[in-house]
């Protein structure tokens, strides 16, 4: 196995490891990145803010969850503050896991991107 | 590190420095305070002092632009908005999670609460609306009913006023046909 399989297999098992973390909170109908974070963290999946965004878009284009960005959110303003500090419009900050997001995990559905 | 420096003082200093920023003294200002109070005891430079104060400022204001968001994020929710309710539960959630400290004192019951309040409010616009609907629906049926009975109502003119021009003509209608005739338009001798 080179590096670079390494590294895409690693990859594989976080999303799968999103998917399943996200299966946890099902019942609700949005949670909040940082929470995610932090039971992936829990999971032993300590990921960076900007790989946990990447592997959330792939998944939500896969149709396999349902995301919400920060310029969704009411109030939110599109500048940085007089200090600089911003949160960018296109910042995920709460996910949902979808019917065929549960399908992957019930092995009813098979992606090679996604590890379950 | 001059930011350990200035946390590692004791309460009173710290408290000092906080009440500097919140009444606006510049730096030089509270580090003269901090030598009045501790002496030479004070290991660091005005720098330091000014620097933490800047610090102080900044933070405040990032903090004022969340609470702001947050603001807004639960103005919706009260407004109806399902998303905002459920985002600000979600956020609760995360709070909760990740800093349990601060999201005890920040009230999660009341927190859950506006969430909730947020979904009843929602409900009943829903209601509202569909009642309108029903409103509008029965004011179409309503006008409908009017145009049609405006067009029997219109017939029975005509058909009284060509009796009437028959009972000119000499033509008589026998008086009980004439009257059942009245009756089926709703019309009477007065109208």
């Amino acid at each position: 196995m080179t590096m670079t399989d390494f590294e895409r297999d690693r990859h594989r098992r976080e999303r799968g490891a999103i998917v399943r973390a996200l299966k946890q909170v099902y019942s609700e109908p949005m949670t909040g990145v940082q929470s995610l974070r932090s039971v992936l963290r829990i999971l032993g999946f300590a990921l960076s803010p900007k790989a946990l965004q990447f592997h959330l878009t792939l998944l939500a284009e896969r149709g396999y969850i349902q995301i919400w960005r920060a310029d969704q959110m009411p109030g939110y303003k599109d500048e940085p503050d007089s200090e600089g500090a911003w949160t960018p419009p296109d910042e995920i900050v709460f996910a949902h896991l979808l019917s065929s997001g549960l399908e992957l995990l019930d092995r009813e559905k098979v992606d090679l991107k996604v590890t379950v | 590190m001059a930011a350990t420096k200035i946390q590692k003082l004791p309460p009173e200093a710290r408290q000092l420095i906080f009440a500097g920023f919140q009444e606006g003294k510049i730096g030089r200002v509270v580090y003269a305070e901090l030598l009045d109070l501790f002496g030479q005891e004070v290991e660091f430079s005005q720098r330091t002092v000014e620097r933490e104060l800047e610090n102080l400022k900044r933070r405040w204001k990032q903090r004022e632009r969340r609470r702001e968001w947050m603001a807004d994020l639960v103005a919706a929710s009260e407004k109806g908005n399902i998303e905002a309710s459920q985002m600000v539960k979600a956020l609760a959630m995360q709070g909760l999670e990740n800093d349990p400290e601060s999201f005890i004192e920040s009230d999660p019951i009341k927190v859950q609460a506006l969430a909730l309040e947020g979904e009843k409010i929602r409900l009943k616009r829903a209601k509202l609306e569909q009642d309108n609907q029903r409103l509008a629906l029965d004011r179409e049926k309503f006008e409908g009913l009017k145009t049609k009975l405006l067009g029997i109502r219109d017939q029975a003119e005509k058909a009284k006023k060509a009796m009437e021009a028959a009972k000119a003509r000499g033509g008589e209608l026998p008086q009980d046909v004439e009257k059942q005739i009245l009756a089926i338009y709703g019309l009477t001798e007065a109208n």
